[in-house]
């Protein structure tokens, strides 16, 4: 992991999700604006059973992000459903991959779109979607910022579901520490639940006793510590 | 099995990789066990390009050498990490010798009982994708027959990334890769899981959920999301893949 690149995302985004909630999704929408050169971004949350909540980084994109629901087709929907970035460099190459919303977003002026799962292993919380006005696929360098915004942004939102963890810092990122991952999977055992509220009580413990995800991680492992509602206490 | 026949299988298992439910994950561990074999004593193990700049663990013959390559990951030195950055072989005769190239690398290899590596990439024209690296317990360099069979491993492994060589490569690279780095992610979880309902060790946990997929014919990945979900149960898993985990003849070397 590149860790000026989370860190630049980062500033970008401005302050984590536990200091100033309500703005937060306008925020990364813009940060996926300027950050990365697109024309439009929008922020899906989605359940299993349904879409959650939508934003955009204007009301030209918010069009967009509607039609995909009014439609029931899309990048946003391809990235939550198949759990894969859906990439489309070309609309108007691509008619018969989203034939209803692919006209209609061309006629918005859209020619590209990229869309992200936010995502870590079984969870997916929803999807941020990039638009562009001209076609192309993104730079390396361009595709590497989106999968850290997309990386960034799920980690927020699952301190935001730990309610009050403020933001983790560039550090301790979790995207490739297959120990938190697996410490997860037995804290989800341990309290009974999901993968995302584990994940989530994970990030909490460590936050409310001062010590790393990592460490938790580690001890949860060695079988020292063992995450039940008392842990907390 | 002699070698030209463990090549052409592995070729064989390559060809079941274009059907549809083929799961990345499970072919690269059966191509790290397969060079395990090649060229033994050895261990193996592939890294992925995480697309953000940096390399994942995502497959690899023991937990072993899996842990050396996270170790290198984490401390950014060693020979997968340097033949990934310059898109060239690295070969590293003798970790002995190695101190100045890799301090931190060569001490956590030799204490893991390696004393030599190979490290090859996984390229797709001028991309470097991946590396895949063989750890041995000896010093010593592979001979070019070795070499080339090795490198034709690693070439196994970037066409099962990049079936589709159309226009779309760039989103398909993208899409594949992304796809097998997070069902890295759900095969952990789900070791997680086994872990504590089952009480046993997260090696253990691997080879249950890997042997199992493989007696029922099923997807590494959809056998993990069956465990998170509760679809699987300890029971079922154990009743069809018995726990032997040290059932490997590798297991030896340690």
């Amino acid at each position: 992991m590149d860790t000026d690149r989370v860190a630049s995302i980062l500033v970008a985004i401005g302050p984590g999700v536990g200091s100033d909630p309500a703005s937060y999704p306008e925020r990364v929408c813009a940060a996926g604006v300027e950050l990365l050169g697109m024309s439009g971004a929008g922020l899906t949350l989605m359940t299993k059973t349904g879409l959650g909540a939508v934003w955009a980084s204007d009301e030209a994109c918010q069009k967009v992000e509607d039609l995909q629901f009014a439609l029931g087709e899309g990048p946003a929907l391809d990235a939550f459903r198949f759990a894969v970035p859906a990439l489309e460099p070309s609309l108007a190459d691509a008619t018969d991959r989203w034939p209803f919303f692919g006209p209609q977003a061309l006629a918005l002026g859209v020619e590209a779109a990229f869309s992200f799962p936010l995502q870590v292993g079984v969870i997916c919380l929803g999807a941020i979607n990039l638009f562009r006005d001209r076609s192309g696929f993104p730079s390396s360098d361009e595709l590497a910022d989106a999968l850290v915004l997309a990386d960034v942004v799920t980690e927020d939102l699952i301190d935001l579901q730990a309610q009050g963890a403020l933001h983790w810092g560039p550090s301790d990122h979790l995207a490739q520490r297959a120990r938190v991952h697996q410490a997860t999977g037995m804290v989800s055992v341990q309290i009974d639940s999901d993968m995302a509220t584990a994940l989530a009580c994970i990030r909490a413990y460590a936050y409310s006793n001062d010590v790393t995800i990592s460490d938790v991680a580690n001890k949860v492992l060695g079988r020292t510590l063992r995450l039940t509602s008392h842990a907390f206490e | 099995m002699p070698r030209e026949r463990l090549l052409a299988q592995t070729f064989v298992e390559l060809a079941d990789t274009l059907v549809a439910d083929f799961d990345i994950v499970d072919f690269l561990h059966t191509l790290a066990d397969r060079c395990a074999e090649l060229f033994k004593p050895a261990e193996a193990g592939v890294m992925l390009a995480d697309q953000r700049g940096g390399l994942r663990v995502v497959a690899s013959s023991s937990e072993r050498a899996r842990l050396l390559e996270l170790f290198e990951l984490q401390n950014e030195q060693g020979p997968c990490l340097d033949c990934f950055r310059n898109g060239e072989r690295v070969v590293a005769a003798d970790f002995g010798d190695d101190g100045a190239r890799w301090p931190l690398f060569t001490v956590e290899a030799v204490a893991a009982g390696f004393r030599s590596a190979h490290s090859l990439p996984l390229r797709f024209r001028t991309q470097v994708i991946g590396a895949l690296n063989l750890f041995r317990p000896q010093p010593g360099l592979l001979d070019d027959r070795d070499l080339t069979g090795a490198q034709a491993m690693a070439d196994i492994a970037t066409i099962s990334i990049l079936q589709e060589r159309t226009l779309r490569e760039a989103r398909v690279l993208a899409e594949q890769l992304q796809r097998a780095l997070n069902s890295r992610v759900v095969i952990e979880q789900a070791k997680g899981v086994l872990a504590e309902r089952a009480k046993i060790n997260l090696d253990e946990a691997f080879t249950l959920l890997r042997t199992y997929a493989r007696t029922q014919n099923r997807r590494l990945h959809d056998v993990s999301t069956a465990v998170i979900s509760s679809l699987l149960t300890i029971e079922e898993l154990s009743a069809a893949a018995p726990l032997k985990p040290s059932r490997s003849p590798r297991a030896t070397l340690t």
